[in-house]
């Protein structure tokens, strides 16, 4: 009996290493920890994987989530790649990866990228309040997100409190108004009804179906929305002060010192900085490409035109766990 | 021997990642990690959740249960079984079924506007959270008051009437006394599945412990916040069963068989109508309405060109993991019986009470205590199907090792011993009569394990290999991404699956009862 | 000295605090159709279960044949022992038929089953289900199962125990017609006298955990070494009596013995005959007419009372006086 559950077991975990094992292809695998969810990348890797020859193993989750694994994992962590949607988890594992060739460094400007080059931004993503022109006129829109503590807009907007993008905003603030102000504004903003959300995606459709006015969330999700859906109401604003509400945050994307295939993780990153996956991402995910040919989303302001405070991810990264706090002592999370 | 290294093998491993995953929390300092008025917050909130969970779950199940069995219902048979139906609905799809079926552009918006309403709000919260928990958990109630009273001896009825009782009197005296066990533990389960709900509570956004435990472990470097709140949730669900335990009164067991089948109210026909209008709104509303708003999204999405993703690997995965779960857990809980039903041991007794009370706790904390535990001692297995599969054994062995245990108990331990006199080896003898008398059981078990790891989000959320997404994988991920036609397709999927071997399981319980 | 088929020596055996077997000694002779009798809880299915390899001794030893099978850190597993069980529910695998239930076991001759299922007169129902035989049927069954193998010995423990009355003594019969045919060993456990007495060759007689005598039916009836044994075997009234230089007696008359002083008589009803005598020592209490026969008890004069097993006449009335007559007694001390 206790064989038969032996044979048993070993032929579950047998199965599962043959599953991973078949899958091997000439040119490898590389296995990748994506913060990014599947529905941004998947399509993007899978071309990759027909193009390069090389297999991606991709394990998704949050980007926090993904870092604290390969903190936990150590030395141990079969991941060769991190591809995180926040500059702040990247830096919380920056001393775990190796630095990138200049080759690699060069196609992305200095500002999305890591100062020691340990990871490479991908894309640029800018903050936004999102807003239903049909409840509301672009015209009347909060001059500033700090507007939103205020009466007029009690319960009228959508917040993503516990999203990785929404925890930057809060880091970006801390790092730019000091913690007091943002944990007052954070209060203000939890007394002033909020509708939290657990990501961007439900608050763009909320704001697009008209269940909410207002959301703050980034700039690519309404896009998405309207792939989805064929045509959508709801429109970005840009906030036009050069602060946390307007702050444009890349996706990047290092290497682990222990990767076991660094060759096919520097092609997946040189694929993923290559023209045609910038244009990808312009298109599809409506990202702003970081290489310098790249056409901009289209209707969306060049990057150029975009103000955003500048704030170094070793920073952003320093306070990320303080605006958590911040977040949950607000009773938001 | 071999009997004992299973069980050991099997309490070690139940039981060790929750005492790691209590040191682990309470290793960091936990008031610079979590500030106690959040504690207090979210444990008033689950309680306030659960409460009204269980009562309105007691209510309904009450009443379906009642009027399938006690009295002249037509079709009662019929009606019993179709008010098991939302067991086929795993919560986090209810929770997709809200979020589609209201809110400007909701289905059942669209068919009140047209009918000249207005549209439905969004029920996000804890209206939410009651109603896709109330529709998850009332049958569960159901099927297990229906066969307590089947079995109310009328004897005890008339003599107390006899004896002049009241009607409310009768109604405490003897059929309380009679399905007080089966409501009592039917309770505890209402209230331990609310406590561990994950899926509806998150995507509704209702703050409850399995909700900020996943926020906390997904948004945060700093894993103690997420060890501490799962600590915390599996201190209170110990709380709820010991909390039971003590306050259950002894056990009377009435011995003798009752050969009457009690006696059956006659509804007049008032009675009559008003009773099925409330089973027809609640199956409609708990069943069919859910699979009419899926479908209805997923038409509209896929006819207004929404690009939809074919499930069909997520499914083949779902598919062939529940079915490895099956296999396995019934393989322990075979061994296990034996050591329980035959040899009495102390030590079977201890490590059926162990199984129990592990997988009543919440299966995001069995995901975050075996993350743990993988991470640290296990690296090897960590991330493979194998640590999947303890989540699985850890959370699902009692529901193989109960019909199994039964089984075994109805084979007369004379036949094993005839068989070893007639010259067949112990082994020889399980194979050739053991094993074919209890087939029956063990089949009903792995039955069980299927459905239930077809409908498991939290712990293979956690614990899934990479690459590894299973249709409740998928729907949790499209859902709170907002993708709610893809959403809505993998959940129409996994309902079809789990339909048809959940018919069978229901209408037999319900036909043995 | 005939060949044994099982010898018990000193086995012991407990289970917790209770004591089920102490000092147990058996010998059942080769080919005898053999039983042990005793009250419920006395341990003879433990004895039986000993044997049959199902249970472990404590101590003591246990032999089939000339086979040592349990002893001192010896335990020979049932399946090697060759010892044929029939349970009081007759056990019948309930998901195979009559055919493959008898030809179940590891070593079956070849025609084996066909002769079987012709002794036990089953021939034609083959294909039957357990659940679909009569209660005669299925111990019939269970007995062409047990002797299949060709063990060296058959137990039965209560094996007639679950058939109505009307049914028992034919199938008593059958069963035992159909063990002297097969020519095996067969070692019988029951509680019931009547059963012991008459289909055994020898009795063993048990109580409190071990045997307290073995005996042929007949003489165990009437030579039992104990008031204890007399009284469990049939009914027995015991009188007083008086022994001096070879012979008790007492008002009933004289028996031999080898006792010395006060002792006791064991006398059984059919043993007594009565008188109507007006000036008899005897006065009748009650009667209990059973038509074939009538049990009659009288007080003696020392306040003693005594039955007695008549013909269904004379009529006796209560409070008449009878003379006794006693033909034979059992002498035991007091």
């Amino acid at each position: 009996m206790v064989l038969l559950i032996v044979v048993l077991l070993l032929a579950c975990g047998g199965g599962a290493a043959t599953t991973t094992a078949t899958t091997a292809a000439e040119g490898g695998t590389v296995v990748l920890y994506s913060g990014r969810t599947e529905e941004l990348v998947g399509p993007l890797l899978s071309r990759f994987e027909d193009e390069a020859g090389i297999d991606v193993d991709v394990r998704y989750g949050s980007s926090p989530e993904m870092a604290a694994t390969i903190l936990t994992e150590g030395p141990d962590s079969p991941a060769d790649l991190f591809y995180s949607q926040d500059p702040a988890s990247l830096g919380s594992v920056a001393d775990l990866m190796e630095p990138l060739p200049g080759s690699i460094l060069a196609l992305a400007p200095e500002r999305f990228s890591d100062p020691d080059g340990r990871w490479v931004g991908i894309t640029a993503r800018s903050r936004v309040l999102a807003f239903n022109p049909e409840l509301v006129d672009e015209a009347d829109l909060p001059a500033s997100y700090r507007e939103l503590t205020e009466p007029e807009w009690s319960g009228r907007f959508g917040i993503a409190p516990t999203n990785g993008s929404f925890v930057t905003f809060v880091s970006a603030m801390i790092l730019l108004e000091g913690e007091e102000a943002t944990g007052e504004w954070l209060e203000g903003i939890a007394a002033n009804d909020p509708v939290t959300f657990d990501g961007n995606s439900p608050i763009a459709a909320a704001v697009d179906a008209g269940d909410l006015e207002l959301g703050l969330i980034n700039h690519y999700y309404l896009r998405e929305l309207a792939a989805e859906q064929g045509s959508i109401t709801a429109q970005n604003h840009f906030f036009t002060e050069a602060d946390a509400g307007s702050l444009v945050m890349p996706s990047g994307i290092g290497i682990l010192s222990t990767a076991s295939n660094p060759q096919g993780a520097e092609s997946l990153i040189e694929f993923l900085l290559s023209s045609e996956s910038q244009a990808y991402f312009a298109e599809t995910n409506f990202e702003y490409p970081v290489i310098s040919d790249a056409p901009a989303p289209e209707g969306l302001p060049a990057i150029d035109t975009l103000v955003s405070p500048v704030l170094s991810s070793a920073e952003l990264a320093g306070v990320l766990d303080q605006a958590t706090d911040l977040i949950a002592a607000a009773g938001l999370a | 021997m071999g009997l004992v290294a299973v069980a050991a093998l099997t309490v070690v491993p139940l039981v060790f990642p929750f005492g790691f995953l209590l040191w682990q929390s309470l290793a960091g300092g936990w008031q610079t990690v979590l500030p106690p008025g959040r504690l207090a917050e979210l444990a008033v909130n689950t309680l306030v959740l659960t409460g009204i969970v269980v009562v309105g779950a007691v209510l309904i199940g009450s009443a379906t249960a009642w009027l399938t069995t006690r009295t002249d219902l037509p079709g009662a048979r019929v009606w019993s079984t179709a008010v098991a139906l939302p067991l086929v609905i795993p919560s986090y799809v209810l929770a997709l079924v809200l979020l589609t079926g209201t809110g400007r552009q909701g289905i059942l918006s669209e068919v009140a506007v047209a009918m000249g309403g207005s549209s439905l709000p969004i029920p996000r919260g804890l209206f939410g959270a009651v109603l896709a928990l109330v529709v998850s958990t009332f049958p569960y109630v159901h099927l297990s008051l229906v066969p307590a009273l089947r079995t109310v001896d009328p004897a005890l009825d008339e003599i107390a009437r006899a004896l002049g009782a009241g009607r409310l009197k009768r109604m405490r005296t003897v059929l309380l006394a009679h399905v007080g066990p089966a409501l009592r533990s039917s309770a505890l389960l209402v209230g331990l599945y609310t406590l561990a709900d994950f899926g509806a509570v998150s995507l509704l956004g209702y703050d409850t412990f399995t909700r900020a435990i996943f926020l906390q472990y997904a948004g945060r470097i700093d894993r103690r916040p997420a060890t501490l709140l799962a600590a915390a949730l599996v201190l209170m669900a110990l709380a709820v069963i010991g909390l039971e335990r003590f306050t259950r009164p002894p056990r009377r067991e009435r011995r003798g068989r009752v050969v009457r089948p009690p006696r059956q109210h006659q509804l007049s026909s008032r009675q009559r109508f008003g009773a099925v209008t409330f089973l027809t709104l609640l199956v409609t509303a708990s069943v069919g309405v859910p699979v009419a708003v899926l479908g209805a999204w997923w038409v509209r999405g896929t006819v207004s060109g929404r690009e939809t993703v074919a499930v069909w690997s997520e499914m083949g995965r779902s598919i062939s993991v529940s079915i490895g779960a099956a296999l396995v857990v019934a393989a322990i809980a075979i061994p296990i019986a034996v050591l329980i039903i035959r040899y009495r041991s102390r030590f079977g007794v201890i490590l059926e009470a162990t199984a129990w009370t592990v997988s009543a706790l919440p299966h995001l904390t069995v995901g975050l205590a075996l993350l743990l535990v993988g991470v640290t001692f296990l690296l090897p297995l960590y991330q493979t199907l194998s640590l999947l599969f303890v989540a699985y054994v850890t959370m699902f062995l009692p529901q193989a090792l109960g019909p199994t245990e039964a089984a075994l108990r109805e084979v007369s331990p004379n036949l094993e011993e005839v068989s070893r006199s007639l010259g067949h080896s112990p082994l020889e003898t399980f194979r050739r009569i053991t094993m074919p008398l209890i087939g029956k059981g063990v089949l009903i078990g792995a039955g069980l394990v299927f459905l239930t790891t077809m409908k498991e989000l939290p712990a293979t959320l956690l614990l899934r290999p990479t690459e590894f997404e299973t249709l409740a994988v998928r729907i949790w991920s499209t859902t709170s991404e907002g993708f709610y036609t893809r959403a809505a397709f993998a959940s129409l999927v996994l309902i079809m699956i789990s339909a048809l071997p959940m018919h069978f399981l229901v209408s037999r319980d319900l036909r043995n009862a | 000295m005939p060949d044994l088929a099982i010898t018990c020596v000193g086995i012991g055996k407990r289970f917790g605090p209770t004591v089920a077997l102490t000092g147990f000694d058996l010998d059942v002779n080769e080919g005898d159709f053999h039983t042990i009798l005793g009250p419920s809880g006395c341990g003879k299915t433990t004895a039986l279960r000993i044997i049959a390899g199902f249970d472990q001794p404590d101590s003591g030893t246990v032999r089939v044949g000339s086979q040592l099978v349990a002893g001192p850190s010896l335990m020979v597993p049932s399946e090697r022992r060759r010892v044929g069980m029939v349970f009081q529910d007759f056990a019948l695998f309930p998901h195979l038929d009559v055919e493959a239930n008898i030809s179940y076991a590891r070593n079956i001759r070849l025609g084996q089953v066909a002769r079987l299922l012709d002794l036990v007169g089953l021939s034609g129902l083959e294909r039957r289900m357990p659940h679909e035989l009569s209660g005669g049927q299925q111990q019939r069954v269970a007995l062409a199962r047990a002797l299949a193998p060709e063990p060296r010995v058959v137990l039965l423990d209560e094996p007639f125990s679950n058939l109505d009355a009307a049914l028992r003594s034919r199938v008593r019969d059958e069963v035992k017609e159909i063990l002297i045919e097969a020519g095996t060993t067969a070692l019988f456990v029951t509680h019931d006298q009547e059963e012991a007495l008459s289909l055994s060759d020898r009795v063993s007689v048990m109580a409190e955990g071990m045997i307290v005598q073995t005996d042929r039916p007949a003489d165990l009836y009437r030579q039992p070494e104990s008031p204890w044994v007399a009284s469990f075997l049939g009914e027995a009234d015991f009188v007083r009596a008086h022994a001096d230089g070879g012979t008790a007696m007492s008002s009933l008359g004289s028996f031999p013995t080898s006792l010395q002083g006060a002792c006791q008589l064991m006398i059984r009803p059919e043993n007594v005959l009565l008188f109507a005598d007006a000036e008899g020592p005897g006065q009748v209490i009650s009667r209990q007419f059973f038509g074939h026969d009538q049990l009659v008890s009288i007080a003696l004069a020392g306040g003693e009372t005594l039955r007695a097993r008549l013909g269904p006449a004379p009529d006796f009335q209560a409070g008449e006086r009878v003379a006794v007559k006693v033909d034979e007694a059992v002498v035991f001390p007091l």
